[in-house]
Parts: structure tokens; C-alpha cells; sequence
């Protein structure tokens, strides 16, 4: 276990109580609407935000006990937060930045310096190393904001929106660079959940303070403990393996639509409510068309989830009058059909 | 083809009248003075004036004065900047004003109000004298004690300005990065407040320089150890004007010279970066 515990403190006139269990290596995303307390559960794990009860256990040791009277500050905890908007030392330029950590922690000039220089060539920012920090693009901020963080050799790394600041051209390379397998255990804050889907291997939903619910994409998925929680996580997530527009998902084959990922290992986003249900196979129309079963139906306030089995484990949403329509049960065969560019594809 | 090319120069509209008469007439009320002043030195005996020993002893001692006020001001008035922007201290809004009323006051009330707590007989005065023999009124320390009380103001809310719109982020990523309380300060902190404690130590030293009242109640006017420049002056304008004027200029220009120097890199920044 790396960091467990209980968060519970007062923001304002909000209470934010929340358990916490991350294991070594694990990557969590919290992830819940603006105000819900996401970003307050990192300050407390980074000890910026002292607890008001509760109680967090890090890798070596209590970090926070109110009722001890222990209280280990940021500094001598192993964790490094990256901010949304980078939060940079302007008058330091990029070296400097990447170095702050290290030397902080009382390593020399020529070694932190040394270090700066590995972990930015890691992020693939060797060529900003001189540049100054006001002379940035947002995407080469935060490139570097990650680098900085790295730098400093955390066991906990603490992603407050990494994404969020980002546009739509710069995104794709900063997921990349979260997804990869050699990072410290993470911890990311969104809003977004796709990005929780194809980053985390544990989601943890807040909503007003509260734990609503935790486990993995697949299983807040399958099965979502509350409407908010099929709301906003109402996706399916896929892995499989890209060649061009074919995707491979488990020996079946799907077309895609357009996209900028390179081939390899890629994570696949279906929305429920792009995927069409029919009795007999669809005429027409270039669209992944497969036949199944109907493994099991759930009704939650005003909608409708069909869960398919194989070949592709999908939960679908219609409504209660397209159910109707369709006329099928439990155990029955269906049509599928997606079109390729309902597809969404994101690099694992 | 003209007429176009000048419709398209003129990208601001153009100032109305009134304002330009206005703007020009504020600086001839404030350039007419300065250079009445300059007209008025005896060129010709600007050598033997300047090489008596009243303005030379007298400019020496401002500058010596000034210098050491300006950084009393820095060691004391950085941590009150700090304390006021930076804690939750009930009652900050009732010391800021005390802090900086000496501002607004009129000199000669801050140096009476030097003599009722440092005098002979003051609130510490008093014990100082009895005790340890310190007698302050009256002396160079006196005139710096002057100096610091009615300039120091400046730079505390020069940098408390400052200090209140930094990106606090940037500290708490500092933290979260292994850096204790105090490396933030020296690190992170005061490299982003610098402009600010630069452009208040400037115009600290500036009032400091031109302190009269407080230095010439609390402090007095004796040769070599209390009459600064201003004080100076003010007294030859009854002996010897020619003295005066001399050592008028010499304050202007050494003020003009600092102001101008600063302006862009320091002073730039009082109305608050970012």
C-alpha cells in the first residue's frame, strides 16, 4: 500500500470527507463536476492543505494525524504536484525549473543540473532546456511542469488538471507522456472522463465532498452505483490494437474513423448512445455491424442500459421506447451496429 | 492615396483640447520652478561654493543618512510587508494604518511625536537615559531614526502590493518540490517580488533625502552631525542664497538623475506586475 488513509477537512462551508487507498504504481483519477473537493484531496495528499480529522499514511510513514499531533510538511514528503496552469518560476528559466527540486533536496549544481537535462530529454523537451519560462507555449509549459515534477524523484506524483490548460493539438502528446508505464504512482485530477478512462487503472468518483464511487474504468462502466456516476462515466472503454482506420479489439475487427494516433496499443471510447441496437442485420451504410447478445438490462431513472456480450463487451443506451421497439430481452440475439467515427481512439 | 495613408497612421483618436491645454499647463506648473531654480545659480562661483565646507558636509551627510535609513527600512520593513500580506493577523487593516500614517502626516508632527517617545523625558527616553546614558534627540542616529519613521512606509506597501498578487501556485509547487519555508522566500518569493522591493527602496531613499520636518524637530541642525541638505538649505536661504539655490540643485539633480535612471526598470513596476 503507498498512500492510505481517510481525507477529512473544511473548505469554506464545504466538507470534504474522503477515504484514500492507492497502491504502489497504481494510476488513480478522481475525477467529479467543478467545487467537489478533487483538487482539495491532492493539496492534503501534497501536505498543502493540512487535515482537519481523519488520517493519511504515506510509503514511509504517518504524513498527516490530527489527533497525534503529527503533521509532516510538503517538503518531507516523496510527492510532487504539477499544477493546471503549470506554476512555473518565471525568473528561473527552464533548467533552473527542472533543477529546483533536486537542489532543494540539497543536491549540487553540476548533478541537479545533470538531472534537469535527463528528465526533460524523458519528456521530450531537451531543446527548451535554455529558454525562458515566460517565453513558453502552454504546451511546452506544462511539458516542462511534468519534467520539473519528475525531476524531484517522488513516489506520489499529483496531477491537478494536466490536461485541462492544453489545446486540442498539444493534448494528444501530453496523454502520452501520463500513460507511460515507467512513471511514479500517479494520482490525476479531471474532469474529463475520458481521460479517466484511458489514463487510470482506478477512478475515484467525488461529488460534494463524498466518496461516490471507486474501482476500475471497467467496472464503473458496467456498473455505475448512481445515475450521476452513469452519467458522467457512461463511456465505454476498449483496449486493443490499431493498424491505420482497423482496430483489433480481442480478435474482432472495427473501422475507425478519422484520428492522429500512431498504430500500437491503443484505449478505444464508445459512447453508449452511439451505438444502434437491431433485430435483424442492418441494410447500407459503412458501419461496424455485428451480431450478439443481450447479456443483461438495467433500468436507472429515465434510461435504459443494455449490456452486449461478446464479441464486444459494450453497455448501449436507449430509450424505454426504443427497447420497446426492439422488442428484446435478456438472452436474446441482437444487431449491433457504431459508426466508424463514433469511435475515438486515444494512444495507451 | 495621401489621405488614405494618413487616415490609416492615425490609430488613436485624437486627444480633445481641453485636455492637451490642461496636461501642458500642469507641466509648466511643475518644469517653470525647476528651472527658475537653475537660472538662479551663480555659475560663475559654483566652484568656490561647492568646494566650502557647509553644502559639501551637509551632502555627505544626506547621502551617508539616507543610505543607512534605506536599509533600516529594508531589514524592518520587508518582514511587515510580509506579516501584513501574508497572515491572517487580526486588526492587520489598524497596524497597516500605523504603520504607514507617518506617511500622510504632516513631518513636524512625526518628529514631535519622535521627541514624546525617544526625547529626554519621552515614554523611552526616559529609561534610556537613565539606564544606559543614550541620549537620542540631537544626534546623526537621531536624523536617521527621523528618516526611517517617515520614509519607511513607502516600501511597506510597495511590497505589500507586490506580495498580494504573486501566483501563491507557484510557492505551493516549490514546497510540494522539497524546498523548505525558507528557501521559498529567498527562491521563489522575493526574486518575483524584486522589482517592487527595488522601485520602494528608490522611493524611500527619495523621501529620505528630502526629509525636513522630522529631521529638524527630532534632530536639530548641528553642523557635521544633524544638518542634512534640506535643513541646510532652508538656513541659507537667510545667510546666503547663493548657498541655497547651489544646494538646491544639487538635491534636484541627484534626484532627477535616480528617478530618471529607474524609472523604466523599477518604478515601472509600482503599480503591480502581472
Amino acid at each position: 500500500m503507498s498512500v492510505h488513509g481517510r481525507i477529512i477537512v473544511h473548505v469554506g462551508e464545504c466538507r470534504i470527507d474522503v477515504p484514500i487507498d492507492i497502491a504502489t504504481g497504481a494510476t488513480v483519477a478522481i475525477i467529479g463536476p467543478n467545487g467537489a473537493g478533487k483538487t482539495t484531496v491532492l493539496r492534503c495528499l501534497a501536505g498543502l492543505q493540512p487535515l482537519d480529522d481523519g488520517r493519511l499514511v504515506g510509503v514511509d510513514g504517518v504524513w498527516d494525524d490530527p489527533d497525534a499531533g503529527v503533521f509532516i510538511p510538503p517538503q518531507h514528503r516523496r510527492v510532487a504536484m504539477m499544477f493546471q496552469q503549470h506554476a512555473l518560476i518565471s525568473h528561473l528559466n527552464v533548467r533552473d525549473n527542472v533543477a529546483f527540486g533536486p537542489r532543494s533536496r540539497g543536491v549540487g549544481t553540476t548533478a541537479a543540473d545533470q538531472r534537469a537535462a535527463d528528465v526533460l530529454a524523458r519528456v521530450g523537451a531537451t531543446h527548451l532546456i535554455s529558454r525562458r519560462v515566460t517565453d513558453l507555449s502552454g504546451g511546452e509549459a506544462q511539458r516542462v511542469a511534468l519534467a520539473r515534477a519528475l525531476a524531484a524523484d517522488p513516489e506520489v506524483l499529483l496531477l491537478d488538471e494536466p490536461l485541462a490548460a492544453l489545446d486540442a493539438a498539444t493534448r494528444p502528446a501530453m496523454r502520452r507522456l501520463l500513460a507511460a508505464d515507467d512513471l511514479p504512482t500517479r494520482m490525476i485530477v479531471t474532469h474529463d472522463p475520458i481521460d479517466a478512462l484511458t489514463l487510470a487503472d482506478q477512478i475515484m468518483v467525488i461529488d460534494d465532498g463524498v466518496l461516490v464511487q471507486v474501482g476500475s474504468p471497467r467496472e464503473l462502466v458496467d456498473t455505475p452505483r448512481s445515475a450521476y456516476v452513469a452519467e458522467i462515466l457512461g463511456l465505454n472503454p476498449l483496449s486493443g490494437v490499431l493498424t491505420g482506420d482497423q482496430l483489433l479489439i480481442g480478435g474482432y475487427p472495427l473501422t475507425v474513423g478519422a484520428h492522429t494516433v500512431a498504430d500500437g496499443d491503443v484505449v478505444a471510447v464508445v459512447r453508449p448512445r452511439s451505438v444502434s441496437l437491431h433485430r435483424s442485420r442492418p441494410e447500407g451504410s459503412p458501419r461496424n455491424v455485428w451480431s450478439t447478445r443481450v447479456e443483461a438490462i438495467e433500468r436507472s431513472a429515465d434510461r435504459v442500459r443494455v449490456r452486449l456480450g461478446a464479441p464486444l463487451p459494450l453497455v448501449v443506451e436507449v430509450t424505454e421506447g426504443g427497447l420497446a421497439a426492439l422488442d428484446v430481452g435478456t438472452g436474446d440475439d441482437v444487431w449491433a451496429s457504431v459508426k466508424a467515427s463514433e469511435i475515438a481512439v486515444f494512444p495507451n | 492615396m495621401t489621405s488614405l495613408r494618413t487616415r490609416r497612421r492615425r490609430t488613436a483618436p485624437r486627444t480633445p483640447i481641453p485636455i492637451v491645454v490642461l496636461a501642458v499647463i500642469a507641466v509648466v506648473f511643475f518644469a517653470l520652478p525647476l528651472l527658475a531654480l537653475l537660472q538662479r545659480v551663480p555659475w560663475s562661483d559654483v566652484g568656490d561654493l561647492f568646494t566650502a565646507s557647509a553644502p559639501r558636509e551637509a551632502l555627505l551627510l544626506s547621502l551617508l543618512t539616507s543610505v543607512i535609513a534605506t536599509t533600516c527600512a529594508l531589514v524592518l520593513g520587508l518582514p511587515l510587508a510580509w506579516v501584513l500580506a501574508r497572515t491572517q493577523l487580526p486588526g492587520r487593516h489598524v497596524i497597516r494604518a500605523v504603520c504607514t500614517l507617518t506617511m500622510v502626516l504632516p513631518p513636524v508632527v512625526a518628529g514631535v511625536a519622535l521627541l514624546a517617545a525617544l526625547g529626554r523625558r519621552g515614554l523611552i527616553g526616559a529609561s534610556l537615559n537613565d539606564w544606559f546614558g543614550i541620549r537620542l534627540p540631537f544626534t546623526t542616529p537621531a536624523v536617521v531614526i527621523a528618516q526611517v519613521f517617515v520614509a519607511m512606509p513607502f516600501l511597506v506597501l510597495t511590497v505589500e502590493s507586490a506580495l498580494h498578487s504573486t501566483d501563491r501556485t507557484v510557492e505551493d509547487a516549490a514546497r510540494t518540490l522539497g524546498a523548505s519555508p525558507w528557501t521559498v522566500i529567498r527562491r521563489v518569493t522575493l526574486p518575483a517580488v524584486r522589482p517592487a522591493i527595488l522601485s520602494g527602496l528608490v522611493l524611500t531613499w527619495a523621501r529620505a533625502l528630502g526629509e525636513f520636518g522630522a529631521t529638524v524637530t527630532f534632530a536639530g541642525n548641528f553642523p557635521g552631525t544633524t544638518r542634512t541638505l534640506p535643513v541646510a538649505t532652508y538656513l541659507a536661504l537667510e545667510s546666503d542664497v547663493d548657498q541655497a539655490v547651489l544646494m538646491s540643485v544639487l538635491l534636484m539633480v541627484v534626484s532627477f538623475v535616480v528617478l530618471v535612471s529607474m524609472r523604466d526598470r523599477w518604478t515601472g513596476a509600482i503599480g503591480g506586475r502581472r
